[in-house]
């Protein structure tokens, strides 16, 4: 809930992008689609979940339920 | 003083964006600057929490009834919401959903705030002759 | 003075609203929605500005309650595709509340006397101070084959032919060979149990055996 988040989903694009080029060079270019998929879907749990706490204190806070 | 780690953390993402957004991920460049607005709403809320406050005592010591306060309050929190949600969109090209989005957030904003123009109306009405 | 003080009050108030927009218009994103608060924060000027005059006029008219109202009939608009729910359920919890009231007294009647019942039909008070009330019983019983000692003999007889029985379901079966029954220990039972005075409970006895012919069957 601070500054590392954007590091850690930084760094897991950066990985994931490299990753992706070595393995579509390496020729198994499904498993690098399945691997990208698979890291999309771990950030976008993270932020997610930020998403909700976000959205749960505009709620308090502007009176909106 | 949070301002400066505002434009901090803002600096710093923009350029881990473009960074992704060379690479062909651009969905992580997105997801990036999700976290980015995110994060800086959340420290921005705080203080928001406060003016919030402030304006309703305010509005206490007068004679304005206190549901046309949450009323506004209610719709103010809407555009921040249809405002973020909005500018993801465009900013990943999505102008239609994007402006989808607003639709939905001016539509609820209408529905919330007719009762108080009917009463309005009401009111007219009754002073007219 | 009256009308001072009244003077003090509404540029009071006019003076707070200004300050409020102010602050508001700042703290608002500027994007397509500014327009619409802009619109609706000129309504409460409109309705601040004007509200003290009208209360001159008509002592007592409160905006407040005027909101409230119109905002009570629009969700009541909004939601009425959900009435037909709202009323088939009511017609459900309503049998299922008369099953269970049934099913108490087969089992007080089966526990406590030589006979079984047969079929049982209960009715409920449905206007508002009594909903859930109940209205009247009544009590088709049978001799439990079970016990072989006959209980005292039924007192009154009185032979009744082709009765149309009344029920709330719509099941309306014609009975034959029905003798009411008016066995005081039963009644005593029951209007305790369920706080329901004797006269509106009905007894009544099926003489037939079974796999005799000339009786209807209830299910």
């Amino acid at each position: 809930m601070n500054v590392d988040l954007i590091f850690k989903i930084a760094s897991i694009g950066i990985l994931l992008s490299v990753l992706h080029t070595v393995l579509d060079k390496a020729g198994k270019e499904e498993f690098a689609y399945i691997t990208t998929l698979v890291g999309v879907v771990i950030v976008f749990s993270l932020v997610i979940g930020l998403i909700s706490k976000l959205f749960d204190n505009i709620k308090t806070l502007f009176q909106l339920y | 003083m949070e301002i400066i780690s505002i434009v901090g953390i803002g600096i710093v993402s923009t350029i881990l964006v473009v960074l992704l957004r060379q690479s062909n991920r651009s969905e992580f460049a997105l997801l990036v600057s999700l976290a980015t607005g995110i994060i800086i709403f959340s420290m921005i809320l705080g203080k928001l929490k406060y003016v919030v406050e402030t304006l309703s005592q305010l509005i206490k010591n007068t004679n304005i009834e206190f549901t046309y306060f949450s009323i506004i309050l209610k719709i103010i929190g809407i555009a921040y919401i249809v405002e973020f949600g909005a500018q993801i969109s465009r900013d990943a090209g999505e102008e239609a959903i994007a402006s989808k989005i607003e639709l939905g957030g001016k539509v609820v904003m209408m529905v919330l705030a007719m009762p108080i123009l009917l009463a309005l109306m009401d009111l007219i009405i009754k002073i007219l002759p | 003075m009256a009308v001072i003080e009244f003077l003090t009050l509404w540029i009071k108030d006019i003076a707070i609203i200004f300050v409020l927009i102010s602050i508001i218009q700042i703290v608002l994103p500027n994007n397509n929605m500014k327009r619409y608060v802009d619109m609706i924060i000129g309504f409460l000027i409109i309705i601040v500005i004007i509200s003290p005059f009208v209360n001159l006029l008509y002592k007592d008219f409160n905006i407040d309650k005027e909101i409230f109202k119109k905002t009570n009939e629009q969700i009541k608009f909004q939601h009425m595709d959900n009435l037909d729910l709202d009323s088939t359920q009511e017609e459900q919890i309503k049998e299922i509340y008369t099953g269970k009231i049934k099913d108490e007294i087969r089992d007080l009647i089966h526990e406590n006397t030589n006979y079984k019942i047969e079929n049982v039909n209960v009715s409920i008070y449905e206007d508002n101070t009594q909903y859930g009330n109940i209205k009247d019983i009544e009590l088709i019983l049978k001799e439990d084959k079970k016990k072989d000692e006959n209980k005292e003999e039924p007192k009154n007889l009185i032979t009744i032919s082709n009765i149309q029985k009344i029920s709330i379901g719509e099941n309306k079966e014609l009975t034959t060979a029905l003798m009411e029954f008016d066995d005081k220990e039963i009644k005593n039972l029951i209007s305790k149990n369920h706080n329901i005075s004797e006269e509106n409970i009905r007894i009544f006895l099926n003489t037939l055996g079974e796999g005799e012919l000339g009786g209807e069957t209830y299910y």
